[in-house]
C-alpha cells in the first residue's frame, strides 16, 4: 500500500470530479463523467425509496428493479432520449431482500433471502399475482447477514447462488449450507457445486458462460476478489465446510493452515480454488457486487468479451480481463467508471450498449452519497485509450491497447513500473499486503500491429497480484492511458 | 517517511466517515469530525480500529446501530498510526498524536480479542471523556420527607446544599435513597435566540421553570417513560434555570434536554433520547391486503406476515407450513428492517398476539400422549409452493404434505374473525394417521368442536366428516379422515 499515494490523489481529484458533476445534476437531471461514457441518473417514483438489488430487463424495452424493501418496480421510457417522462409501475411487493432477478417466459425470477421465487401477472394488470417458490436449498435463522445472490440461468438452464455466512464468519446450525454455493433447474431441482464462500457482493458470468462471484474482504479473505465457482471447488472460507455431512454430493476440502498463503494451501486442498482475480483493498474498491459481460458486440465500447464488476464502497463498476491458463482463470483488473450517486450492486447491460446500474448505501456507506440510485451509462462513441488486456506469457505478459501505442515510450521498458504482493491466508479479518517484491519490466517490443507490446520481466511470483502502472506509455497521438494502473493475479504460468 | 494519513484516510475509510470526516450518507454514518469517541485516551480509538465496533451506540448525541469491520489484521501499525493522526488532528479535531509504540502496545493489550467490540463494553475500559454540562452556577438543595406530589419548598427545611462544577442535573450522591426531594437552580446560556422545545421526563414527578416562569411539569407518581414538553422562547443571554424534583418510593431518575430546531441540549448525563430506536415505518393495510415477508418475532425465518384491512393480522410459516402467529390492531412496523443493517425479528404492531404453537402443522400419528414433533417426518416430503393473491390481494397459500396439494386460505372478516379455508386435494390412497396443529399448548375444549385459546381468542372447526377435533397438550389438533379428491377444512378463530 506504500508508494500508492499517487493513485489515490488521482482517484480522489476524479471523486471531486464526480461529486461537482453529480451537484450539476440536480439542474439537469443527469450527469456526465469523461468523454468516453455518459451516465444519467433515472428519476424513480416520486417518495418511494429504491435501495436497489438487482436489475432485470423484459421484453418490450422495460426494465425491472426489486428493492431491498422488497418491492418490484417495471420501468418504461429507461431506453429513452427523455428521462424524465420514464413511467414507473409497482409489480409486487413484500419479497424479502432480493439480490438477482432476472425475466423468463412471462415469470420474473428473484432469489431471495428464504428462497428461489418465480412471480407474475395472471390477470394483466401489472401486478404480480402469483408467487410460486422454486427452490429452498438453504437454510435461514434471522440474521441479518444472511444474504443470498442468485444469477441468470446458465447455458445449462441453472440458476446459481451464493450463500452468504451466518454473520461476518458464521455458520449456524440451523441454517444449512451457509458459505455454500448451488446450481438450481427452472423446475426446482438443486445441486450443492461450491464450499468456502464467506459474503458474497454479486454473481454472474464471464462472456464464456462461467461463473463468477464477488467475495468480500474478512475472515479467510485478504482482499476481495474475483471468484470463479468451479463447480466442486472450495472457495476458500472452510466455515461453512461442516454441512458436508448433510449432502453426498460434494466431499470435505479440508481445513486451511491459518496464517498461509493461498499458494502454499493449494498444494494442500487439491479443491482449493484461487481468486481469479484479487482487487486489493482500497486500491481498486472495498466492496465488489455485481459480474456482468460485456457481450454488446461493440456498442458499450472497445472491451467486448470482458466482465464489469461494481462497486459497492467507492461507488464505481470495475473492468476485469479473464483468461484460463491450466485449466484456472486469471487476469487483471482496471479502474473503468466511477462517480455513481450510490453503492453500486447490481448491474445489467443490454443488447444496445446501455449499461444499468442499481445502488444503495443503507447498513455499507460509499463515496456516492445518496441513499439509493438508479443510473445509465452509455458510451459515447469516443474510444479511450486504455491498456485493453494484459496477456500473460512464458516471459512476461502481452499487452493489448485499444488504440496504436507511440513506440517510442511504448518500447521504453522504463515506461512501465511494477511490483508485487500478496495477502495472508487467515483466519482473522483480512490481511495487509505481505510478501512484496518488485518485477521489473526488462524489454517491452511493439508489434507490427502497433496495438500489441510484449513485455519481457523478470521477478515475477506466482499466487501474487501484480501491479502494472504502464503511466509511461503515449498513444501515437501522445495521450495518456485514461487509467494506467492495472492488477493481475499470477495463479498459473503460461505453459 | 512518515505515510500520508490523509490518503490512507480517505482510501480506506472515507466511504463510511465521509473525506470531511462529518459522516457518509448525509449523516447516516457516525462523523469523526468534533466526536466525542476521538477525543481523550486515543486508545479508544485504535481498539475500535483494530477490532472494530458493532451495535447501538451514539455520536454527537445522534444514535447508530451499524457495524464497522475490524482492521487490525488487515492493517500495519504504520497505517493506523497515520490514520489515527490525520483523524486527531484533522477538521477542528485538536488531539495529542500517537506513535507506534502506543499502537503496538493496544495490539499487545487487545490480543487474542475475536469479537468486534460493542459500545460499552470499550467505554468500561477507555471511558469518553466527561462532558461539562451546560448550568452555570448549579446548586442542588435537598429536602428529605415522604412525598406523593410537589411539596410546597417554602414550607420544608433544607437538608443539605450541594454546588456542582459539572454542569449536569445528576442525583448523583442522593441515588439510591428513598423518599426526598431536590430544587436544582443553575444559570444557562443558549445558543442564539429562538423558540427552545423542553422534554422532561422523571420518576416520580419533576416540574421545570425559565427564567421564573413554569415550562414543563410531570406530575405526582410514576416511573420514567411520561415525558412531557414545553416550548419557551429564550433571548441569547443566561436565564435562570430551576428544576424540582421529587422521589417517593421505588426507582428514580429525571431526564431534561432542550431542543432547538435539530440541535439539542442535554441537562442531565442520561437523556430520554439515549434508548436507540429504529424509526416508525408502520405498513397499513388499508383497502387491500398487504404482504410483509420478513424476520417475524414468534414464528420462524421463513414468515409471510400479511394485514388486512380488517384489523386482523396473520403471519404464515413457509417452514412450518401453517400460521406461526395471529393478532388484531395495526400490522406491523417495518422501521427496524428498513433502516441501517436491518437486524432481529419484529415484533407485530397490534394487539393480543396468538401464537399458533411450534413446529411444523401436519404430523402422522399424533395424539394425545405422543407430544407433537418439533421437526418434519421425513416421509411427509413437506414442500412450500407459494401463494396466488385475489383481487383484494389476500393470499392463499399453497404447499404440499404427504402427496396432498394444500390451499390454505385465510381471510380476516369484521368483528376482529379470521376464517381459513382449507382445500386438500388428495391422491387415490390417502395417507392413514395425519394430523393439522391448529393451535399452541394451553387450549381448552368449549364443547365438541370449539376451544379457549390463549390472548382471549376462540377457535370454531367446521364440523365435517373429515375431521376430528382433539385438545393434546400441545394444543387443538384436527385428526383428518381424507378421502379420494377433494377435503375441506374449516376453522375460525375469534378475538372475543
Amino acid at each position: 500500500m506504500f508508494g500508492n499515494e499517487r493513485v489515490e490523489t488521482r482517484i480522489l481529484k476524479k471523486m471531486k470530479r464526480g461529486f461537482l458533476a453529480t451537484a450539476v445534476s440536480a439542474l439537469t437531471g443527469g450527469f456526465a463523467f469523461g468523454e468516453y461514457y455518459l451516465t444519467e441518473a433515472i428519476p424513480l417514483p416520486e417518495g418511494e425509496v429504491m435501495e436497489l438489488g438487482s436489475i432485470a430487463l423484459l421484453p418490450e424495452k422495460r426494465v425491472a428493479v426489486a428493492s431491498r424493501r422488497g418491492d418490484v418496480w417495471i420501468c418504461e421510457g429507461a431506453y429513452g432520449d427523455d428521462l424524465s417522462a420514464v413511467k414507473w409501475t409497482k409489480f409486487a411487493e413484500g419479497i424479502h431482500e432480493p439480490f438477482g432477478m432476472f425475466w423468463r417466459e412471462g415469470w420474473l425470477y428473484l432469489t431471495q433471502r428464504p428462497e428461489i421465487t418465480k412471480i407474475r401477472d395472471i390477470d394483466g394488470d401489472w401486478r404480480a399475482d402469483e408467487f410460486v417458490t422454486v427452490a429452498t436449498p438453504w437454510g435461514i435463522n434471522g440474521d441479518y447477514h444472511e444474504y443470498t445472490f442468485g444469477s441468470d440461468p446458465d447455458k445449462d438452464g441453472n440458476i446459481w447462488t451464493a450463500i452468504c455466512l451466518t454473520g461476518s464468519g458464521g455458520a449456524a446450525d440451523d441454517s444449512p449450507f451457509r458459505g455454500w454455493g448451488f446450481r438450481t433447474s427452472l423446475d426446482g431441482k438443486s445441486i450443492p457445486t461450491v464450499t468456502g464462500i464467506r459474503s458474497p457482493g454479486g454473481i454472474g458470468f464471464n462472456a464464456e458462460g462461467d461463473t463468477f462471484y464477488c467475495d468480500n474482504q474478512g475472515l479467510w479473505n485478504g482482499s476481495s476478489s474475483l471468484k470463479h465457482m468451479r463447480i466442486g471447488g472450495f472457495m476458500g472460507n472452510p466455515v461453512g465446510n461442516k454441512y458436508v455431512k448433510l449432502q453426498d454430493v460434494l466431499t470435505d476440502p479440508g481445513k486451511p493452515v491459518d496464517g498461509s498463503r493461498i499458494e502454499t494451501e493449494r498444494e494442500r486442498l487439491p479443491d482449493l480454488v484461487p481468486p481469479a482475480v484479487v482487487f486489493p483493498h482500497g486500491l481498486i474498491g472495498q466492496s465488489p457486487t455485481g459480474i456482468i459481460p460485456d457481450s454488446t458486440d461493440g456498442k458499450f465500447g472497445p472491451f467486448v468479451g470482458q466482465t464489469l464488476v461494481g462497486e459497492q464502497t467507492h461507488s464505481q463498476v470495475q473492468r476485469v480481463f479473464l483468461e484460463k491458463v491450466n485449466g484456472f482463470y486469471q487476469g487483471a483488473v482496471w479502474h473503468f467508471l466511477e462517480g455513481y450517486r450510490s453503492g453500486i450492486v447490481p448491474l445489467r447491460l443490454s443488447e444496445d450498449g446501455t449499461l444499468f446500474v442499481g445502488g444503495t448505501n443503507r447498513g455499507w456507506a460509499a463515496r456516492g452519497g445518496k441513499p439509493f440510485t438508479f443510473e445509465r451509462t452509455r458510451w459515447t462513441g469516443q474510444v479511450p485509450f486504455e491498456m485493453k488486456e494484459m496477456r500473460i506469457t512464458k516471459e512476461g505478459w502481452d499487452l493489448v491497447f485499444t488504440q496504436p501505442v507511440d513506440a517510442a515510450s511504448a518500447g521504453n521498458p522504463a515506461s512501465y513500473q511494477m511490483a508485487a504482493w500478496t495477502y495472508i491466508y487467515k483466519s482473522s479479518y483480512g490481511s495487509p499486503q505481505v510478501d512484496q517484491a518488485t518485477p521489473k519490466v526488462v524489454q517491452a517490443q511493439v508489434l507490427e500491429d502497433g496495438l500489441t507490446v510484449k513485455l519481457t520481466v523478470e521477478g515475477r511470483v506466482k499466487g501474487h497480484v501484480h501491479e502494472l502502472d504502464s503511466s509511461g506509455v503515449k498513444s501515437k497521438d501522445g495521450k495518456g492511458l485514461w487509467h494506467p494502473k492495472c492488477y493481475y493475479t499470477i495463479n498459473e504460468w503460461a505453459q | 517517511m512518515a505515510m500520508d494519513g490523509k490518503a490512507q484516510y480517505e482510501m480506506l475509510c472515507g466511504a463510511c466517515h465521509n473525506p470531511d470526516g462529518k459522516g457518509a450518507g448525509e449523516g447516516a454514518f457516525p462523523p469523526l469530525a468534533g466526536s466525542e469517541w476521538v477525543k481523550g485516551d486515543p486508545e479508544r480509538m485504535v481498539q475500535v480500529i483494530l477490532h472494530g465496533l458493532e451495535g447501538p451506540m451514539q455520536v454527537l448525541d445522534k444514535n447508530y446501530n451499524l457495524v464497522m469491520p475490524p482492521q487490525g489484521a488487515a492493517l500495519t501499525d504504520e497505517q493506523i498510526v497515520a490514520i489515527t493522526n490525520y483523524v486527531r488532528t484533522s477538521w477542528g479535531n485538536e488531539q495529542s498524536e500517537v506513535d507506534l509504540a502506543l499502537v503496538k502496545a493496544a495490539r499487545q493489550r487487545s490480543q487474542g480479542r475475536s469479537q468486534m467490540w460493542k459500545a460499552e463494553e470499550l467505554l468500561e475500559q477507555w471511558p469518553l471523556p466527561e462532558k461539562k454540562g451546560p448550568l452555570q452556577n448549579l446548586r442542588a438543595t435537598v429536602y428529605k420527607g415522604s412525598f406523593q406530589s410537589m411539596p410546597d419548598f417554602n414550607k420544608l427545611t433544607p437538608d443539605s446544599l450541594e454546588e456542582s462544577q459539572t454542569g449536569f442535573v445528576d442525583l448523583g450522591l442522593i441515588k439510591g435513597k428513598e423518599g426526598f426531594a431536590v430544587v436544582w437552580e443553575g444559570d444557562f446560556l443558549p445558543a442564539t435566540d429562538g423558540d427552545y422545545v423542553f422534554e422532561l421526563d422523571s420518576d416520580d414527578g419533576s416540574r421545570l421553570f425559565v427564567g421564573g416562569e413554569k415550562v414543563v411539569e410531570v406530575k405526582g407518581i410514576g416511573g420514567i417513560g411520561r415525558k412531557k414538553t414545553g416550548r419557551v422562547l429564550l433571548e441569547g443571554e443566561l436565564v435562570r434555570v430551576r428544576l424540582e424534583y421529587f422521589q417517593g418510593k421505588g426507582p428514580q431518575g429525571i431526564t431534561l434536554s432542550a431542543r432547538r430546531g435539530k440541535d439539542w441540549t442535554h441537562f442531565t448525563k442520561e437523556t430520554s433520547t439515549s434508548k436507540p430506536i429504529a424509526p416508525s415505518i408502520p405498513l397499513v393495510a388499508k383497502e387491500e391486503a398487504r404482504i410483509y415477508r420478513n424476520f417475524i418475532k414468534g414464528t420462524t425465518a421463513r414468515a409471510i406476515g400479511v394485514g388486512y384491512p380488517e384489523q386482523v393480522n396473520l403471519a404464515f410459516s413457509a417452514d412450518e407450513l401453517g400460521i406461526g402467529l395471529a393478532w388484531i390492531g395495526d400490522f406491523i412496523d417495518a422501521g427496524l428492517h428498513w433502516t441501517a443493517r436491518g437486524q432481529g425479528f419484529q415484533s407485530p404492531a397490534g394487539q393480543r398476539v396468538l401464537g399458533l404453537g411450534s413446529g411444523p402443522s401436519f404430523a402422522l400419528n399424533a395424539g394425545e400422549l405422543t407430544p407433537w414433533p418439533q421437526t418434519w417426518q421425513p416421509e411427509l416430503k413437506a414442500r412450500f409452493g407459494g401463494y396466488v393473491l385475489d383481487e383484494k390481494r389476500r393470499p392463499e397459500f399453497r404447499y404440499q404434505v404427504a402427496g396432498i396439494q394444500i390451499f390454505d386460505k385465510p381471510e380476516a372478516t369484521e368483528g376482529r374473525k379470521l376464517v381459513r379455508n382449507i382445500r386438500l386435494k388428495v391422491g387415490d390412497n390417502p395417507p392413514q394417521g395425519l394430523s393439522l396443529r391448529l393451535s399452541g399448548s394451553g387450549a381448552k375444549a368449549l364443547g365438541s368442536h370449539a376451544f379457549k385459546l390463549a390472548s382471549g381468542v376462540r377457535l370454531v372447526v367446521a364440523k365435517s366428516e373429515g375431521v376430528e377435533p382433539l385438545v393434546t397438550n400441545d394444543g387443538v389438533i384436527l385428526r383428518l379422515k381424507l378421502k379420494p379428491g377433494e377435503n375441506r377444512i374449516g376453522v375460525r378463530y375469534v378475538w372475543k
